[in-house]
């Protein structure tokens, strides 16, 4: 039975949008602790300056450039988040193939690392293009991660690569050195890939599935 | 006191160790649940100051080890989380009061950590 997106949306959208917000908001609130110890640093250096302690301009200097990082690394979170938010402004639109990876990686990272699964992601030398709609590829990247990350050992490598295949199809190819225990039957999973007019391929050896678009 | 600060943020602990240290609290800090380990095997704590959330071990898990090697050691969870359904497992754990959510003001971690002192790391 096929299912149009808005039930799709309807049934899984919620719990993927839910799950990005609670891991993006850990990440934000970590930025926000670091500056706020350093910025209380800062301020105990003050005091110990008007106490007669002699300013240490290199500390000072080492205390902003953190606050800086963190800046930096909370803005990015934030640009994530808000393309994210956006992802469902268009029902369709033609997407590039590695921005939707890199973000869905970007989104999940916290989640990732907390398995202590390190995901690589090989762009293919010129961009690739699928056609739908972007928050729903997110989410089936998404899905098909999390489903093959499931039993994956602490310290695994997965790459992620795009590619065209022999047939000149778009193709995701997930990899790694060990067997996944999933054989993808996420029903979510797979009434997104319908949406796509995707398949997936698991390989021989059950190490590597490929998404291929647009039978 | 001798507190030990695990959180996979290192500049996050290394600094509050730091703050610490400037009021007097002998505090260590490790950015792994493993070196926390490591560290509680090689020296005596009163307090440790977990994350929740870390990469190979959750907080609740490395409480339950670090238990093992040390009965007597006290509590509290900090977390960037701050989900209810975090904070309600950390109240099962360790009690209401030995919770915090990040961004931690000092002076209140230094009344936890007094209040942990006090009350046995129990509520």
């Amino acid at each position: 039975m096929k299912h149009t997106a808005q039930e799709i949306i309807d049934q899984y959208g919620p719990a993927y949008f839910g799950r990005m917000g609670a891991s993006i908001s850990h990440d934000i609130k970590n930025c926000l602790a670091i500056m706020n110890e350093n910025a209380g640093l800062m301020s105990d250096h003050l005091m110990m300056a008007q106490k007669g302690v002699p300013p240490d301009i290199d500390r000072f200097s080492g205390i902003v450039q953190r606050i800086e990082k963190q800046i930096t690394r909370a803005d990015d979170i934030v640009k994530s988040f808000n393309k994210f938010s956006h992802s469902m402004d268009k029902p369709e639109q033609q997407i590039d193939l590695d921005e939707a990876v890199g973000l869905a990686l970007n989104l999940g990272a916290r989640i990732i690392a907390n398995k202590s699964i390190t995901v690589t992601h090989t762009r293919a030398a010129d961009k690739l293009y699928v056609n739908g709609s972007f928050f729903f590829l997110l989410f089936l990247i998404w899905s098909i991660l999390e489903k093959i990350t499931e039993n994956l050992a602490s310290g695994t490598v997965l790459n992620i690569s795009s590619m065209e295949d022999e047939n000149k199809q778009v193709c995701l190819s997930f990899q790694c050195e060990q067997p996944f225990a999933s054989d993808f039957g996420l029903q979510s999973s797979g009434q997104t890939l319908d949406l796509f007019q995707a398949k997936m391929v698991l390989g021989d050896q059950h190490n590597r599935a490929d998404l291929i678009f647009g039978n | 006191m001798h507190i030990l600060l695990v959180d996979d943020e290192k500049e996050l602990v290394s600094t509050l160790a730091e703050r610490l240290g400037y009021r007097g609290i002998d505090a260590h800090w490790a950015a792994t649940p493993n070196d926390a380990i490591s560290m509680l095997s090689d020296q005596n704590y009163d307090i440790a100051v977990l994350d929740v959330q870390m990469p190979d071990m959750n907080g609740f898990e490395l409480k339950e080890q670090m238990e093992v090697i040390c009965p007597e050691l006290k509590f509290i969870f900090m977390t960037g989380h701050g989900s209810e359904e975090c904070y309600y497992e950390g109240c099962s754990h360790t009690g209401e009061a030995f919770y915090l959510v990040k961004p931690v003001e000092i002076d209140r971690l230094i009344e936890k950590l007094n209040k942990v002192m006090l009350d046995g790391g129990k509520r």
